[in-house]
Parts: structure tokens; C-alpha cells; sequence
């Protein structure tokens, strides 16, 4: 039997089934986590917002129609509930780092050998340092299309503007990225 | 995509390894769970009040609908009911004489006419057969002593005078009562007022008769056509006319005109006119612009009643004119009394 959809799963939800939730959670969680995470200043703030999206999500399971992907449902959910947060925090730039400023651990590859693993941990860092310090919106962009899966379309949607300012930020985002890992 | 953006996903996806905590995620599935497990009894909150009207409606409407649909019968028992009925059926085990149907010819007539009429009216009910023993002179005598219309009277009033009236008739000198075989299908008011009375005279072995149901439509449509053929002159077919020639009918309808009549002066009522319901009532205004035949032998009895009140008072016996004068109002109350009968019967 094919897994179900992410929409065949909220719609079973919707209809009562607790196991249905539970599966799109674990499918979600992980992702929608990160974007928060990486949007936000702390893991304490990230949890909260966190939290409060699937809580919307669950409030919102009997108005919930398939009118597009769900991820794109679910991040317009989280996009609005950044704004919501970055108003109240007067739109201050988040840092990768959690509370107690440690770069999250990379995970080792086969070859572990401890120059690589240590060239490894300084590019990540320069990864997440690049990341930190992208426009929001360019940001955003990006992390949607990482963590989502969203295209420019959807990441449009997601964010209240139009796919051609979508592709822009993503494109925008993407290079400097590239050149902050020497890439270019 | 290209080579470089595919680089760039493989080293982020190097970087991105967080997860919630699992206190998160135990208390938003709590939550989630929460929420479907409460929802059948948010259903029944939202919904529970609209559906307690809705079926309050709709038993309403039902009830209604029934009543409707079961108001004939309803009215039946009070038309039938058991206290003549059961008058009538203790008068039957004495020797009384029987009333005789002379002009039989004419009661067949008239069944099939109704029955016709009646056949257009939607269901008719069943007749007793006790209906049809009334010989037809009898009725022409009665529809002209028929009173005014009387929707409003009550029905136990009504009873009581059905009763009055069947015993008048079971003490007529007797003829031979012959029950036509024929289910006879109009309702006590599509054969006025000596239907009605006929109706609570059984014949033998037909005491209990089951009461009639008074169905509305085949109320209103024999007595309109009977009416209308008497104010247009309406020639009865030769069978019918041979039948109210025949003397025997002739004789029983003067004696029951008579006993009637003397026994409404002798109790001070009006005793088969009482308040049969009402033809006229029944078929609207243009017959109350120009009252029938019945409805001037019903004035004229009241007349002679008033007349007997006036007598009294006359005679000094004021007393008993004030209580006749009393009960003829409570028994007559839209009887309009003429002016100057009016002075020499009210008290003084």
C-alpha cells in the first residue's frame, strides 16, 4: 500500500484519525522545525513558535480544503506566525546558533578522518554564519526551498508575494551562499 | 537545478540535523489527539439545540397533519353517541312501534342521488343503515322544520336533542321499517337534520351501530343539491313524485310534524331542529340572503315557542316566562326576535 499524501493525511485527520496526525508530524516536524529555528534568535523561541504552528494546524483541520500542496498550507501558517514575531521583536536578524551560541554538530561522513571532519565543521560553519546573515526575506526564501521542498511559485504563495520576486530572493540567496563557501 | 546549487543542498543538508525536543513533540501530539477526541461532543453542542427544534417541528407538524386528517372521525362519536344510541336501543326492546319507510321508492331515489354526490366527495364514510329506514315524506317534514345554522352549538346540546327527537319518532304510530340495502352515503348533514335524527334510530339489530363519520366534503355537497333544487323548482323524477304522493307517506310526516311540534311547545325546546348543522351554514352566504324552506319552518317553530313565552306572560305566570324566555336565548342565541315579539316575551 503507497504512503498517503501529506493532504489524504490532514484530510484523515480532519475526519478523526489521531494516527493520520501523527504520521504527517513526523514526516513535518523535523523541517518546519529548522525554518523556525534558523528564523528565530533562540531554540526556546523556535520551540514556542514551533509549537504554536501545529496547534494552528490542528485548529484549522476542519477548515482545511486541498486547494494546493500541504507543506505550502502548513509554511503559510509558519511564515505568518514569523511575522507575527518579528514584529513583535522589531525585525532583528536571527542567528543560526542556538541559546548557548554552539554551531550544531555536522554529521561525520564515512571518511572521518579529523582534518576532513575538522574541514567539514569549518565550512558548515560558514554555511550557517552565511545563512544567518542573508536578508530575512532572502532567508526565508531559502530555507522554504530547503525545508519545504516549496518552489518559487509555492515559496510566492507561502509568503503573500508573486513567483518572479520568489525566484529573485532564492536566486539572490543561493549566490551568496555560493560565495561565502568559495564556491564561485 | 545546477551542479553548483546541488553542492550547496548537500553541504546544508549536512547542517541540518536539529529536531524539537521530544517534550514538544509528546505535548503536540497530546494536543492534536485532544482536539479529534473532543469533536463528537463539540458536534453534539453545535448541533444538538438545532436538532431539538427541528424535531419539536416536525412532531408538530405530524400531530397536526393527524388531527386533520382524523377530525371526521373524531366528530363521529359526538354525532353517534353512545347516550342516544344506547336510548334508542332500550326503547327498542319494548313494544314501541317501529317507523315505517312508506315512500321507499323515494328513499332509493334519494340514496342513489347522494350516492352519486358522494362520489365525488373525497372517502366517504361509511352510513349506518339506520339512516336509511327515515321515510323520505317524514324528511321533506323535517327539512322544513330544520333550524338556522348552528356551527357554533354545542355537540352535547346536540346529543341530547337527537335523542328527544328519536324518541318522538320511536313513539309515532308505526309503520314497517324497511332498511334499504344500499349503503346510504351521505353524511348526517348531506341528509339534514331527519338524517341525523335517523341516524341515532336503529333498526332491529342494529343498535350499535358504528357512528358516521362527518366528512366535510360530503357534508356540504347533497344539501347544496338539495337546496338548489328546491329553490329552482326542481321537478322530482316520477318514482320520487309517486313516492311523496303516497299517502302513507303523507300520513307519517304530518304525525311526526305534529308530535314534533307539540313536543317542542310541551318542553319548551326545539327538539329535532335543535342544530342540525346547518346546510346553509355549510354552503355560505348566498343561501343566508334567502333562507330555505327549512330554515322558515325552523323561525316559524320558534315563533309558536316565543308565542307559547308571551301566553304565559300574559297570563300573569311571569316566572315561568322568564325561564322559558331564558332557556329559549341559551338554546337560540342568534335567533333574531322580532321587535314587537320581543317586547311581550322579555321580562319585565
Amino acid at each position: 500500500m503507497p504512503p498517503s499524501t501529506d493532504e489524504e493525511l490532514m484530510l484523515a485527520y480532519a475526519g478523526g484519525d489521531a494516527g493520520a496526525f501523527d504520521a504527517l508530524y513526523a514526516r513535518h516536524k523535523g523541517p518546519l522545525f529548522r525554518f523556525v529555528l534558523r528564523s528565530v534568535k533562540a531554540r526556546g523561541e523556535a520551540e514556542e513558535i514551533f509549537q504554536e504552528i501545529w496547534m494552528r494546524v490542528v485548529e484549522s483541520r476542519a477548515r482545511y480544503v486541498v486547494t494546493a500542496k500541504f507543506t505550502t498550507w502548513m509554511y503559510t501558517i509558519a511564515h505568518h506566525r514569523l511575522v507575527d514575531h518579528w514584529r513583535a521583536r522589531g525585525l532583528t536578524l536571527v542567528s543560526l546558533d542556538d541559546e548557548d551560541g554552539n554551531v550544531p554538530e555536522p554529521a561525520a561522513g564515512p571518511n572521518a578522518e579529523p582534518h576532513r571532519v575538522v574541514e567539514a565543521r569549518q565550512s558548515l560553519a560558514r554555511l550557517a554564519e552565511a545563512i544567518a546573515a542573508l536578508p530575512a526575506v532572502q532567508r526565508e526564501a531559502f530555507l522554504l526551498h530547503q525545508e519545504g521542498g516549496l518552489t518559487a511559485a509555492e515559496i510566492g504563495a507561502a509568503t503573500g508575494t508573486n513567483e518572479e520576486a520568489a525566484k529573485s530572493r532564492l536566486r539572490y540567496a543561493m549566490d551568496k551562499l555560493r560565495k561565502a563557501m568559495g564556491d564561485d | 537545478m545546477t551542479e553548483r546549487d546541488a553542492k550547496l543542498d548537500a553541504r546544508y543538508r549536512e547542517l541540518a540535523s536539529e529536531e524539537p525536543s521530544a517534550v514538544i513533540d509528546d505535548a503536540i501530539r497530546a494536543a492534536a489527539r485532544r482536539a479529534v477526541a473532543a469533536r463528537p461532543k463539540s458536534f453534539e453542542r453545535r448541533w444538538g439545540p438545532p436538532m431539538a427544534i427541528a424535531a419539536v417541528l416536525v412532531l408538530a407538524t405530524g400531530v397536526t397533519l393527524r388531527m386533520q386528517l382524523e377530525q371526521p372521525g373524531v366528530e363521529a362519536p359526538t354525532f353517534g353517541s353512545a347516550a342516544p344510541a344506547s336510548a334508542v336501543a332500550d326503547r327498542q326492546q319494548s313494544p314501541a312501534p317501529t317507523v315505517t319507510a312508506p315512500a321507499e321508492t323515494e328513499a332509493d331515489s334519494r340514496a342513489k342521488r347522494a350516492a352519486s354526490a358522494v362520489a365525488q366527495a373525497p372517502a366517504p364514510p361509511p352510513v349506518p343503515k339506520a339512516a336509511l329506514v327515515l321515510p323520505d315524506a317524514m324528511k321533506r317534514k323535517l327539512d322544513a322544520a330544520q333550524p338556522m345554522p348552528e356551527a357554533t352549538l354545542q355537540k352535547k346540546d346536540q346529543a341530547r336533542r337527537d335523542e328527544n327527537f328519536t324518541t318522538q319518532l320511536a313513539a309515532a304510530p308505526a309503520v314497517e321499517a324497511k332498511p334499504i340495502p344500499a349503503p346510504f352515503p351521505a353524511s348526517p348533514a348531506a341528509a339534514p337534520a331527519p338524517a341525523r335524527a335517523a341516524a341515532a334510530l336503529p333498526t332491529p339489530g342494529q343498535a350499535s351501530s358504528p357512528p358516521v363519520a362527518n366528512t366535510p366534503a360530503s357534508t356540504s355537497a347533497p344539501a347544496a343539491r338539495e337546496r338548489k333544487e328546491e329553490s329552482a323548482g326542481f321537478v322530482a323524477p316520477e318514482p320520487l313524485a309517486k313516492a311523496r304522493d303516497a299517502e302513507s307517506a303523507v300520513a307519517t310526516d304530518k304525525l311526526m310534524a305534529e308530535k314534533a311540534t307539540a313536543n317542542a311547545v310541551a318542553t319548551g325546546r326545539v327538539a329535532f331542529a335543535a342544530k342540525a348543522p346547518a346546510p346553509a351554514a355549510l354552503a355560505g352566504g348566498a343561501a343566508r340572503e334567502s333562507p330555505a324552506p327549512a330554515d322558515r319552518g325552523r323561525a316559524s317553530t320558534l315563533e309558536k315557542e316565543l308565542e307559547r313565552i308571551a301566553q304565559l306572560r300574559r297570563d300573569g305566570r311571569d316566572a315561568e316566562a322568564d325561564e322559558a324566555f331564558a332557556r329559549f336565548k341559551r338554546e337560540h342565541p342568534d335567533y333574531r326576535i322580532a321587535d314587537d315579539l320581543l317586547e311581550r316575551v322579555r321580562p319585565r
